[in-house]
């Protein structure tokens, strides 16, 4: 006891304390199997910690391997797009280029159930230090995690490791939100006229204008559908067709045209809608795919028009008339 | 004793570096334990008109094995379910690139009857999910699956299995499009060659035929459409030798290949050879011999030599020959010529 006594009371005076000393040879001792690793010093203080609302300071030799903590990790939710994924870059500033790093992540701000970021981008229950490679978190520290829950805040923080032993606690928080998965979509005008239009002769709308947009992350379609299959009279149908109307003696069909975005897709017109001049893509009662896209999409447009060219035989009987439906899809 | 005590005091920190020893060791193969979800799922409606009815059409691709059960959570799409829906297959393009097909029927709507407010659809798939394989189904209803509510953005969730991904959903004002248009009146007509000539000298002992002209008739007159000719000289008429060969009289077929009654005589006809689609006038039916019907001047009248009853045409060919005999004192000259006009005309 009086020995215990001795190593609790280490020297000090009224202007210093000393907090750890060595005894040499033996001091230290490192073992190892192919389960575990520890370190033990001797000669060192337990529980020389001291702290404030701005710092925490951890005494000894074992304390003092240990890095800075890491500040709180710069998050993106991809500007409000990223439903079911955030993006999370870890601030190695002052750590150095052989650290390790464990990202803990919570739904709620005191980390009540925490969980950890794993090799597979992915949260589980341990924690994962990985390093800032390619293998790791990527060259510039810097990764997406997944299967997160749509409009959901989540809590980040990063602890940094050196070695096997010397793993800092973990540190400043960050929190950023999912969003809902969404899809707008929009088609105008809603009718044209072609007024009287002489056979023989390929007629061609104005522009139908289209905007679509979405965060799905396989991007989107949309479709078209008619209810004659063709432009219709009550004596006649000149039947939509897959070709170019000027070798036809008739024929009706849609044709996309000017796809573009503001960012992501890119948006694509679709065959056998891809055409140009007078050759047009059938309709029918089938929804058909006319504009694609396979990635998130932000300020989608498109233009599409219906061209028609009647035979000498068309008759003159009645107005003829097509109602052509669009469609869009997302695929998150 | 000393050192009994000094391990005593550092048991803490060695149990602490002992849990980070544990940890390396288990980052090499530890698994995650996270709840599957959806690798891709689509919901494609029918009809996105706001206050419209639906049917939809929906696809997914399992992330984990097992599980038959799927449900669509429409709740907050719609309050209630319009209809009884039904499973059925693949017709709609939005199910395009399954691997399988729905084929199971629906053991649940509700949980307990349609309308009950949940605006959940569950049913069974005819197998259990495969992880990594896409399904694709089409729940429809008479008179479609729901009532859609306004206009905006909403989102519905599709769980199969442990797998669960919310969708987003527009529904919009208007998505459809009406055009119109009125095909225009028309009748078009034109001629081979705009001339013709005979095929030998004009004779005292037998007919001579022209080539012949070929009129082409396009129209989508309803009641069909009819022809007409005249000529300029009534005849074959020689400026030089100021000699009419003169048309034989309107009203009958003649056959201008009798002799005494037209051979060594001057006789002049229109004969109509062939017509694709309708018929020769009976006078001008020059079907079986060098048989035609007289014409008369621009100035006097035209004479009716086809027509088509029937509606809308498209490249009616009508052929019309002309025939000529002269007697054996007509002057010889090569300047005998005439000019007919074909009217035709459609019948709206």
């Amino acid at each position: 006891m009086a020995a215990g006594l001795l190593f609790a009371s280490f020297s000090s005076s009224s202007t210093y304390s000393l907090k750890s000393y060595s005894v040499g040879p033996g001091g230290t001792n490192s073992a190892a199997s192919s389960t575990y690793q520890t370190q033990s010093n001797v000669g060192e203080q337990s529980n020389g910690s001291s702290s404030s609302t701005t710092y925490t300071s951890h005494n000894g030799a074992i304390q003092a391997e240990q890095l800075n903590v890491p500040v709180a990790p710069t998050l993106s939710n991809g500007s409000n797009t990223y439903y079911n994924m955030l993006n999370f870059t870890i601030n190695t500033t002052n750590e150095p280029s052989d650290a390790t790093y464990a990202v803990a992540v919570s739904t709620t701000s005191n980390f009540a159930t925490t969980n950890y970021i794993q090799a597979s981008d992915l949260l589980g229950s341990g924690q994962v230090y990985q390093a800032c490679n390619v293998s790791g978190w990527g060259t510039s520290c810097s990764d997406n995690l997944g299967g997160l829950a749509v409009n959901t805040t989540y809590y980040f923080k990063v602890a940094a490791m050196e070695g096997k032993f010397t793993n800092t606690e973990f540190g400043a928080v960050a929190s950023i939100s999912t969003v809902n998965p969404s899809i707008t979509f929009s088609v105008s005008p809603s009718s044209y006229g072609f007024g009287t239009f002489v056979p023989n002769v390929v007629v061609t709308s104005t522009n139908l204008s289209f905007t679509f947009a979405t965060n799905a992350v396989s991007g989107g379609n949309v479709y078209v559908s008619g209810q004659n299959g063709g432009f219709k009279s009550s004596a006649h149908t000149i039947a939509a067709v897959s070709a170019n109307l000027a070798t036809q003696s008739e024929g009706f069909g849609v044709q996309g045209t000017n796809p573009g975005e503001s960012s992501g897709g890119p948006l694509s017109v679709v065959s056998p809608y891809n055409g140009t001049g007078n050759t047009v893509g059938i309709e029918s009662s089938n929804p058909a795919n006319i504009f694609t896209t396979s990635n998130p999409i932000v300020g989608g447009i498109a233009n599409a028009n219906v061209q028609v060219k009647a035979a000498y035989t068309d008759p003159t009987s009645g107005s003829y008339q097509e109602v052509l439906t669009f469609v869009a899809s997302a695929s998150f | 004793m000393k050192q009994r005590n000094l391990w005593s005091k550092l048991r803490v920190p060695i149990i602490f570096a002992m849990v980070l020893g544990l940890l390396t060791v288990y980052a090499s193969g530890w698994q995650p334990v996270f709840a599957g979800t959806l690798t891709k799922s689509t919901i494609l409606e029918t009809n996105m008109v706001a206050g419209g009815t639906t049917n939809i059409a929906i696809e997914f691709t399992s992330a984990t094995s097992g599980g038959t059960n799927v449900s669509v959570n429409l709740s907050n799409l719609s309050t209630s379910l319009t209809a009884s829906p039904t499973v059925s297959g693949s017709s709609l393009n939005g199910c395009q690139g399954a691997n399988g097909i729905f084929s199971g029927t629906i053991t649940a709507i509700n949980g307990t009857s349609v309308g009950d407010g949940s605006g959940i659809v569950t049913f069974t798939s005819s197998s259990t999910f495969a992880s990594g394989t896409t399904y694709c189904t089409i729940i429809t209803a008479s008179g479609g699956l729901m009532t859609n509510p306004g206009a905006g953005t909403y989102t519905a969730t599709i769980t199969a299995g442990s797998d669960s991904q919310t969708q987003g959903l527009d529904v919009i004002s208007s998505d459809t499009y009406t055009i119109s248009g009125t095909v225009a009146q028309t009748f078009t007509m034109s001629l081979g060659s705009g001339s013709d000539t005979f095929t030998g000298n004009l004779s005292s002992t037998t007919d001579t035929l022209t080539n012949g002209e070929t009129v082409t008739i396009n129209t989508n007159a309803g009641s069909g459409w009819m022809l007409w000719a005249a000529d300029a000289n009534g005849g074959l008429y020689s400026t030089t030798k100021s000699q009419h060969v003169n048309s034989v009289a309107p009203g009958a077929l003649d056959d201008l290949s009798t002799p005494g009654t037209y051979i060594g005589t001057n006789a002049f006809a229109l004969g109509v050879t062939s017509v694709t689609a309708g018929s020769a006038t009976t006078n001008y039916n020059d079907t079986t011999g060098p048989k035609g019907g007289g014409i008369t001047a621009t100035t006097t009248g035209f004479q009716q030599i086809a027509s088509d009853s029937s509606a809308d045409s498209s490249a009616d060919n009508v052929t019309v020959k002309l025939i000529a005999d002269i007697a054996a004192t007509d002057p010889a000259s090569n300047d005998y010529n005439d000019t007919i006009t074909l009217v035709g005309a459609g019948s709206f």
